[in-house]
């Protein structure tokens, strides 16, 4: 039942990865887009340049949940690395009970009041220094929702967690799959 | 109160390092726990946590680290398309008639590939798997072509437009552009010092790389191969030159440069009739994990930096650097050998995030050229990342190479080109001027004449 709902969490964060990654796409070509029309039309969009930070925070604010379902987040293994199945499970449920979720909600607390009184003032200037007409809360609402997607994610892995110190679940230790991709 | 907090943040740093959880989360914490304490002792003034909020919206309005994914992904596109096996193949076709010419080709697409990925696990894996089978089954003595992989694949960290110097610039406070410049003789350097110990090799014991193509065999005339090679390795060989050059020379920004050698590549693949919804979709998965781990490592690392200086830990770390005797001369080489031994252990993100920003105020209080001193660190890492038996290259090297190739034979064929850098990095701290004085400081004219980096020269 737990384990349903964890593996619900993860088909959600993988779904948004799925669709954000054509954000890297639409950004190469946005980017040189502007660059080429900036060069040789002197033609600048302030919108169109900030579109281009827009994108990237998508990209990494939306995918770090999936990045962590993935195990691709940058540990130092020197120690761990000899704990065994059951250490491993205590140290990611430690980790993610004591550290990430309090880090997440802490951010999401903070970030979220900010999202709001962007979204209802219509605020326009998405960062200090641009012109451009995008609203300011598309960029300030990839902050909490992606500290939000990665509380989500971090509770699926604490239930994985608590499934394999139980001994109903093998830990899955080798998701590290990224040279060869799915 | 403020004294003794700064120290035991940074010991509560080192004990959460090395507990395992992802780095990025534990130093936010660490950062936030203390950040609180400071609060509530009024060791700290304003709130911080909205302070963190306006470096994540910085981070993402920043030029420099936009070219990160730009890059990341270029490489990634080239090497699933198997554009970069192509030019593999292509060069070899060319250079294998050579004793040695294997090895030489490596170097070569090893050094292209990595400028452009610029992740030395990525890119040792990815030209592990391209050449080290080619170079077994030629008969090449399994050192030395293990050897020649972890060398090309180390390459990542100097050859511009590297990300690794993109976030060495970022770190350090320094013009990337500059850094640029400054990387590319070292680079060079590098390069053709591999070549020539590949030469000089192949010369003494011929059989250690035999040449791969028969001559009876194929027929075919060496112009032929010659016309045959620059058909299939130009095209991409041109792309990743005119993005260095454009970068190198001001025309473009690095993220435009990264975004134009993107959409080249993506046109290239099609033209190629190489780019499958597949392919497509894996590059993007794995350059956007990459990119969010990347991202919210630095900003972990950020939160840590910005609550330390709080608490005056910059005034402690300084006060420690007053007992190195020698001043300048003193400080690099502590801080080297310091770098060279934490690079067993850490990876270099965890470096450049972590240890740099402490450092940095130092040596500029120093008075210490920055921008020597970043390619200086970058050579340095890529020699401590081959050194036996902890070099993360090596270790990457390890998982991608058959099992009849002996590890023990992966660490003997490091050590030759582990000694070539360790001379690299003693000419780098003899001669300052390789990096600072070298390239030419005035190019706002050069922009119409452009010049392409001077290819490393095959013996």
């Amino acid at each position: 039942m737990f384990l349903r709902f964890a593996g619900v969490i993860d088909r959600l964060n993988r779904a948004v990865a799925q669709i954000v990654r054509w954000g890297l796409l639409a950004n190469a070509l946005l980017i040189a887009a502007n660059a080429f029309s900036r060069k040789f039309f002197s033609i600048a969009s302030p919108s169109a340049f900030d579109l281009q930070w827009q994108f990237f925070a998508a990209v990494v604010m939306l995918m770090a949940a999936y990045t962590f379902q993935r195990d691709e987040h940058v540990r130092i293994d020197i120690l761990s690395g000899r704990l065994g199945e059951r250490g491993l499970a205590w140290l990611d449920l430690l980790g993610i009970c004591l550290v990430l979720l309090p880090l997440c909600a802490a951010l999401v607390w903070v970030s979220w009041p900010q999202f709001l009184v962007s979204f209802l003032s219509g605020e326009s200037r998405a960062t200090r220094d641009s012109t451009s007409d995008i609203p300011a809360w598309i960029i300030k609402g990839f902050i909490p929702a992606g500290f939000f997607l990665l509380g989500l994610q971090g509770v699926a892995e604490a239930i994985r967690c608590v499934a394999c110190l139980k001994g109903f679940l093998s830990r899955p230790v080798n998701r590290r799959r990224l040279i060869e991709g799915r | 109160m403020s004294d003794i907090l700064a120290p035991a943040m940074f010991a509560c740093l080192v004990v959460v390092l090395f507990a395992g959880f992802p780095v990025a989360f534990s130093l936010a914490a660490v950062a936030g726990v203390f950040g609180a304490v400071g609060l509530a002792t009024g060791d700290f003034k304003v709130s911080f946590l909205n302070n963190m909020l306006l470096r994540i919206q910085g981070t993402f309005n920043n030029d420099n680290l936009l070219a990160l994914p730009m890059l990341i992904f270029m490489g990634m596109l080239l090497e699933r398309t198997g554009i970069a096996e192509d030019l593999f193949v292509a060069l070899n076709r060319l250079f294998g008639r050579l004793s040695g010419g294997l090895a030489y080709t490596t170097v070569i697409v090893g050094g292209v590939l990595s400028a452009i990925t610029g992740f030395v696990s990525a890119s040792v894996v990815a030209i592990g798997l391209i050449a080290l089978p080619v170079m077994l089954q030629a008969k090449y003595d399994p050192r030395l072509a293990t050897g020649v992989v972890a060398a090309s694949g180390t390459l990542a960290q100097v050859i511009p437009p590297s990300l690794v110097l993109i976030i060495l610039a970022e770190q350090l406070d320094v013009p990337l552009i500059e850094i640029y410049r400054g990387a590319l003789l070292p680079s060079a350097l590098l390069i053709s010092s591999y070549l020539v110990y590949i030469f000089v090799i192949t010369q003494l014991v011929p059989e250690r790389a035999p040449p791969s193509v028969r001559l009876e065999r194929d027929s075919s005339t060496v112009s032929t191969a010659i016309a045959a090679a620059a058909v299939t390795a130009g095209p991409p060989l041109g792309i990743v030159l005119a993005m260095l050059a454009a970068i190198y020379f001001g025309v473009a920004t690095p993220s435009e440069g990264g975004a134009f050698g993107v959409t080249a590549t993506l046109i290239l693949a099609l033209a190629k009739r190489k780019l499958t919804g597949r392919n497509l979709r894996r590059a993007m998965d794995v350059t956007g994990v990459l990119c969010s781990g990347i991202i919210f490592l630095l900003l972990g690392a950020s939160f840590f930096t910005l609550v330390f200086r709080g608490l005056d830990g910059q005034v402690w770390i300084e006060s420690l650097f007053r007992h190195i005797p020698a001043g300048q001369i003193g400080f690099i080489l502590f801080i080297n050998v310091a770098i060279f031994f934490l690079a067993f252990f850490l990876d270099f993100f965890e470096i450049a995030f972590i240890v740099l920003p402490l450092i940095a105020p130092v040596a500029r209080q120093l008075g210490i050229d920055m921008v020597w001193l970043t390619v200086l660190l970058a050579v340095n890492l890529q020699t401590s990342f081959m050194h036996p038996p902890f070099g993360i290259a090596l270790y990457n090297l390890r998982s991608v190479a058959p099992l009849s190739v002996r590890t023990s034979q992966i660490y003997w064929g490091a050590i030759p080109f582990l000694a070539l850098q360790v001379l690299m990095v003693g000419l780098l701290i003899v001669a300052p001027q390789i990096v600072t004085k070298a390239p030419p400081s005035k190019i706002e004219g050069n922009t119409r004449q452009i010049e392409l980096p001077p290819p490393p020269d095959d013996p």
